[in-house]
């Protein structure tokens, strides 16, 4: 039922949308929204990724050292989205922090237009492409998996997913400020009062989220070979799917909804009715398995607080 | 909180502030094979000098409309407050028999005066208006989020286009069944959704949404697919000859505004009679706290249902007028920003009251439109302002723009 292709390709596509589900989940285990604007945060990493290394062709950085170039678009990428992703909570949902639950939905909302509208306009109602020079050492060379080829760029995708994975959770479940995360998802008011800084907590993690999209939106650009305006907007619905599949708030569960949703799509994209059904299948797994389990794959049964 | 990590937050905030212009001021060169980066002075200067330069010039205006918004604003906020103003309130209500009829004789003589492009607009802002007033059921009612009504309101429209597809059906016939086809999927979307909470349901219903889409695009013997479902004008909403009541309009689409004129009155009757009712009583019971309108021995299931099964109603009557108006029906109008913008409506008009999501509606589709055919200079900005407009809109109201006064209450006293 899955041969090799399909599995690397859905490991491919699910690492990146677990990248971006992180964001979605961590975002909402704090505040307990939904941030529609993480998707155009994706998109913006995607390219300021891009600018830099045309300004490092300009310039004929990447000329001397491609690798090099490659990471400053990362660093500057992650940046950039952190920034955004900082400056949105800030302008956007802070003011509203103590307003109905479906306020700052619709500030999100209003953000997401916004900033898709910014950029359509700012740099191309067209796509982009991805500067072939940067991903070509990544795509030309291959390994042998089964009976079918992995690409380094796959390779690294995986890799560096799980990497950044792994460092989040570090952070969440080691570090001092992991510890104040936790505490906040678990009750904002108690953690204030024994001092820690709710504010900076929600700024640090919107930031985390937003690097995170970012490095996924560079890895999704080099991938796909293109980015567009309205990239985040597909890649946001989905990832979002893959966070409420792993149930919304838990970090290992995001991971694991965005690698289902991958494998989903690419097992779909396999068959040959494929092609048409492929952008639906995220959503058809998700209400099989919440109809199963209603918080999710590996959301708790909690008892409705009183 | 260490003195460098403060540091490091001021300067994202900076960075984040600031990074519009970096956007604005390197832009790609795509022409050549290889991505090159152009540096646009050109823009930059154009934003610091230019528009300055602009706004200096045209000074006195903006002046003016600063002044104009303080004032709207302030006078809204000492309306709130005045106890002169609450008289007025509610000499209004007292009155309000009369203030509807002078409501009602306005619209209903309103397409005499406006020529073809307004009665559009009119017609346009109706459909919305009936669609938010049928989501209001669900989001602002009972308090489940929404986020496919799009998916209901393409089941209308399709109903009716596949009817006269097969047998030529015209809109009026067609509505009987597109409603009762829009209840048995409410209730079969609400069904499985009722063990749901909160955010899991908003993306079920996403999902259907979405799901509707790909099948109408998909399902290419029954709906045609992409290509979408076109209707003789035989059956579509009749057109008037020219005639000397309506001196401005030549299409004739008088017909098409007083049969949406007439749904709007029609709904707002029923919407008030069923938030009075027992069924709207158990709504607002299970938005306010569910456990316990469960334990008050309301029966939940039964009424998110309802809710839902309404709902839809609305939406598939919309659908069927929309595609007996428009005489053509695509799946990419039921888009997920479809549905995005009707959630919209009805939270920034105000979750449910009345009628809140319907001046929301009137708002969040007249400003994009009006901003395309007014200020044609504006046109590739309309969608950032109205972007901005949403998000300034909720800041200075989070509880939308007519917040209903339970709503107000329970805002001001929890947390």
């Amino acid at each position: 039922m899955l041969d090799s292709d399909t599995l690397v390709n859905g490991l491919t596509r699910g690492a990146i949308y677990a990248l971006i589900a992180l964001g979605y989940t961590m975002v909402y285990g704090i505040l307990g929204m939904i941030n529609f604007a993480h998707g155009e945060v994706y998109m913006i990493g995607m390219f300021a990724g891009i600018i830099t290394l045309a300004v490092a062709n300009t310039t004929g950085l990447g000329a001397m050292s491609v690798p090099f170039a490659l990471f400053l678009a990362f660093l500057f990428a992650m940046f950039m989205s952190s920034a955004v992703g900082f400056t949105n909570e800030r302008v956007a949902y802070r003011p509203l922090r103590r307003a109905h639950v479906l306020a700052p939905l619709i500030t999100a909302i209003g953000l997401s237009t916004l900033l898709q509208n910014f950029i359509m306009n700012a740099q191309s109602k067209d796509k982009i492409d991805f500067p072939q020079k940067y991903s070509a050492y990544f795509t030309d060379h291959w390994v042998m998996f089964g009976s079918s080829r992995v690409s380094y760029l796959q390779i690294f995708i995986v890799v560096l997913s799980v990497a950044l994975m792994a460092a989040l959770q570090y952070f969440v479940a080691r570090t001092r400020f992991g510890k104040a995360m936790r505490a906040c998802s678990q009750d904002k008011t108690m953690a204030e009062l024994v001092g820690i800084p709710l504010d900076r907590v929600i700024s640090v993690t919107f930031i985390v989220g937003s690097a995170l999209a970012a490095a996924a939106g560079m890895l999704f650009a080099m991938y796909n070979g293109l980015a567009r305006f309205d990239s985040g907007y597909v890649a946001g619905i989905k990832a979002f799917t893959a966070a409420v599949l792993g149930g919304i708030g838990n970090i290992p569960g995001a991971v694991l909804g965005g690698l289902i949703i991958g494998l989903a799509e690419a097992w779909t994209a396999s068959r040959p009715w494929g092609s048409d059904w492929q952008q639906v299948v995220a959503f058809v797994v998700l209400m099989l398995v919440l109809i199963i389990r209603p918080r999710g794959l590996l959301g708790e049964r909690v008892a409705e607080k009183l | 909180m260490s003195k460098s990590a403060q540091r490091f937050l001021m300067v994202l905030w900076i960075l984040g502030l600031a990074s519009p212009f970096v956007f604005v001021g390197v832009q790609f060169d795509d022409r050549t094979r290889d991505l090159v980066a152009v540096f646009r002075k050109d823009r930059l200067v154009f934003l610091v000098r230019d528009l300055p330069a602009l706004c200096m010039k045209h000074a006195a205006t903006l002046g003016i409309l600063v002044i104009v918004a303080a004032t709207l604003y302030l006078t809204a906020r000492w309306f709130q407050r005045s106890t002169w103003a609450a008289r007025q309130a509610s000499l209004v209500s007292k009155n309000r028999i009369i203030v509807g009829v002078v409501a009602l004789l306005g619209f209903t003589v309103l397409p005499c005066f406006i020529s073809d492009k307004y009665l559009g607009l009119a017609i346009f802002t109706g459909i919305y208006m009936l669609l938010a007033m049928g989501l209001n059921l669900t989001v602002g009612m009972t308090g489940l989020l929404v986020l496919g009504y799009a998916g209901f309101y393409a089941i209308g429209a399709y109903t009716f286009g596949i009817m006269y597809l097969r047998w030529g059906v015209p809109f009026y016939v067609a509505i009987l069944p597109a409603m009762i086809t829009g209840a048995i999927v409410g209730v079969l979307v609400g069904l499985p959704s009722i063990r749901l909470r909160g955010d899991y349901l908003a993306i079920v219903t996403l999902g259907f949404g979405e799901t509707v889409r790909f099948l109408l695009k998909n399902l290419s013997d029954i709906t045609d697919g992409d290509r979408g479902i076109v209707i003789s004008s035989a059956a579509k909403i009749p057109r008037l000859a020219h005639s000397p009541l309506f001196p401005h309009s030549k299409s004739g689409e008088q017909i098409a505004y007083y049969l949406v004129f007439g749904l709007l009155l029609l709904s707002l009757w029923l919407v008030r009679n069923l938030v009075n009712s027992r069924i709207g009583r158990a709504w607002i019971a299970i938005r306010e706290d569910e456990t316990a309108a469960r334990a008050m021995g309301i029966n939940t299931v039964r009424m998110k249902v309802i809710a839902f099964m309404l709902s839809a109603i609305w939406a598939a009557v919309a659908g069927v007028i929309y595609v007996a108006r428009e005489g053509y029906v695509e799946p990419e109008v039921f888009r997920f920003d479809e549905s995005v913008l009707i959630v919209s409506m009805v939270i920034l008009g105000g979750m449910g009251s009345g009628p809140g999501p319907i001046l929301g509606a009137a708002v969040l589709y007249l400003v994009p439109q009006v901003l395309r055919d007014e200020f044609p200079a504006l046109l590739d900005y309309r969608l950032m302002i109205f972007g901005a407009v949403m998000i300034g809109m909720m800041i200075f109201r989070p509880q939308g723009l007519l917040g209903s006064v339970r709503r107000k209450i329970e805002l001001e006293t929890t947390s």
